[in-house]
């Protein structure tokens, strides 16, 4: 079976400009989004889809656009920051794991790899439930299920490295293991690294939303895509758009984060086999 | 092969042992007192009196160490005291709940089968054409939608459009119709996509070239020759994946008001049902380690090369 490159290419292309347009609404939303995604008007309740409001006006009168306009800002930026502290964890972590093969690492990855078999949900709802709802202990609760995948993956990728024969000589020409990590191992992870966030943000954000679909993260009024169709289920038979609209926002984005990663989710799968 | 079981045990403990002391250090390091957020909870004016006894007896004036230790005592018993809302040991709360929640995400991964099949080979018997493409983005679309959003959509559809199917709780086939779906179509989806590369790929085999020279025709080697030998990589595969069912159904039990451990843990959260809170982590805790461990220890018994470690 021939795959044409050229589809490959296709799909990362629609990814990445799919992901270009929806950062940069995000960003121009006070100037795009037609009414301010706050005000609560009860006059206007339940409109549907029209030309004042393109996506109709929820339960208490909010323009849904704007409210899905901003719910970027709320997803994206957060989830982006989410993905870089669990970065910043996980990088020392899974260098030196990666690097020096003891037998308390092994150990280690051993308890980690116990740990992954419980599903991230599952944790991240567990550790909300004991923190108490909210956003911030919601994103605590993310990095704190996160990081071990992020380690292992980090791990793996180390591991290949330092199988090149590039390392053995780096290290006969008397450089430090310190250095040996920072100049000739870490560079080589970046853009794995950059490709393994991309369809991390997507998990991310469908995770946020899902915790907040469920009353445990973003809390009203905040506009957070997952707490509108909250809102949305004591609605949806008499105002179907409030439950249709967020829902699509949160498949898009969700969608370019895949399609990015499409590319190169075979040799990720590759890589993470040989742990 | 008893060592590798032995390891495996001794892996379960220290994943218990962890899952259970970053709970207790979780609900110790949460912002406020236990017993006056439980005593605010009941909507009771919280005096001083009541706050101490109710401290007494959490046991929330003795020092960490010894709380620490009472906690993992009960953790090794099992016992993790009364669900403040029911009065029930949780330990029974949680069991009642468990057949609604095997039973869905059984249903969710037959769902998921079925879809496999049917799209996986249909897709390997028209590779590269219209169907095939449509195969591809229906994987795309399934590995991204989010589950709660799916199961609104089928919800307005097939319940509040044509009432064809109820949207709620629990009990015949057609309950269940729902919520299976919401929870295996997307996976579905995707393990068909495997299947229909694990069918392509499988092609280049000798035995399918001397099938060709038998002079059977492509679809009939496809169906009889390749799949069986290209469905158990995806079934292995659908083997693991029943712990995502299983986490899944936490949403989806919500969405369809399931009466299962999901919707249980979701509604013991907005109580403040601590105790169930964290009853319900260490029970699902040991049973998603024990579905890894039981998977691996299948996958050694059928490949003893995987024995090693």
């Amino acid at each position: 079976m021939k795959k044409t490159p050229y589809s490959w290419d296709a799909s990362l292309i629609v990814g990445i400009n799919l992901l270009i347009i929806i950062v940069l609404i995000g960003l121009l939303a006070p100037w795009i989004s037609p009414h301010d995604p706050l005000k609560v008007n009860l006059s206007n309740r339940f409109v549907f889809p029209s030309w004042t409001y393109p996506f109709g006006t929820d339960h208490l009168g909010r323009c849904i656009l704007s409210r899905i306009i901003y719910g970027i800002r709320i997803s994206v930026a957060f989830a982006f920051l989410i993905m870089i502290v669990t970065f910043i964890i996980s990088l020392p972590i899974g260098l030196i794991t990666g690097y020096w093969r003891a037998r308390a690492n092994h150990f280690f990855m051993r308890l980690i790899d116990g740990t992954l078999a419980i599903p991230d949900i599952v944790l991240t709802i567990a550790i909300v439930g004991m923190l108490g709802p909210g956003f911030l202990n919601m994103m605590i609760a993310i990095i704190l299920v996160r990081w071990a995948s992020y380690v292992r993956f980090i791990r793996s990728l180390v591991l290949k490295i330092c199988e090149e024969d590039y390392i053995l000589s780096a290290r006969m020409s008397g450089n430090t293991h310190a250095r040996i990590m920072r100049r000739y191992i870490l560079p080589v992870t970046f853009s794995p690294l950059v490709i393994f966030g991309a369809l991390d943000m997507g998990k991310i954000v469908l995770l946020m939303a899902g915790l907040s679909f469920l009353g445990l993260g973003a809390q009203p009024p905040t506009p957070e895509w997952g707490a509108m169709l909250r809102d949305a289920t004591a609605y949806f038979q008499i105002a179907p758009h409030m439950m249709v609209f967020p829902g699509v926002a949160i498949l898009l984005f969700v969608l370019a984060c895949q399609l990015i990663s499409d590319r190169f989710k075979k040799l990720n799968a590759a890589d993470l086999k040989e742990v | 092969m008893i060592l590798f079981c032995l390891k495996r045990m001794v892996q379960l403990i220290l994943v218990i042992f962890l899952v259970s002391t970053l709970t207790f250090l979780l609900l110790r390091l949460a912002p406020g007192d236990p017993a006056y957020i439980l005593l605010t909870a009941h909507d009771v004016p919280v005096s001083e009196d009541a706050l101490t006894a109710l401290q007494k007896e959490l046991g929330l004036s003795e020092s960490l160490g010894s709380q620490y230790i009472q906690w993992i005592k009960g953790v090794v018993t099992w016992q993790f005291g009364a669900s403040y809302v029911s009065k029930e040991p949780v330990i029974e709360e949680l069991l009642r709940r468990v057949p609604a929640t095997l039973e869905l995400a059984m249903s969710g991964l037959a769902v998921a089968v079925i879809i496999t099949l049917i799209i996986g080979i249909s897709t390997a018997i028209y590779a590269n054409g219209w169907l095939d493409m449509t195969g591809r983005l229906m994987a795309l679309l399934g590995s991204s939608i989010p589950s709660f959003w799916l199961g609104f959509l089928l919800i307005y559809f097939f319940s509040v459009q044509n009432g064809w199917l109820p949207s709620m709780g629990r009990g015949t086939l057609q309950h269940l119709i729902l919520p299976a779906t919401t929870l295996g179509l997307g996976m579905g989806t995707i393990y068909a996509r495997l299947l229909r590369t694990s069918m392509l790929e499988m092609l280049n085999q000798p035995f399918i070239k001397a099938a060709k020279a038998r002079g059977l025709s492509n679809r009939r080697i496809l169906v009889f020759h390749v799949f069986k030998h290209a469905f158990l990589p995806v079934m292995t595969l659908l083997g693991t994946s029943f712990a995502s069912m299983l986490g899944g159904s936490i949403i989806v039990e919500s969405i369809f008001s399931w009466p299962g451990l999901g919707k249980y843990i979701v509604e013991s959260i907005n109580m403040r049902d601590y105790p169930v809170i964290q009853g319900y982590v260490i029970f699902t805790s040991f049973l998603f380690v024990s579905i890894h461990i039981v998977v691996d220890m299948i996958y050694a018994l059928l490949d003893p090369r995987l024995r090693v470690h």
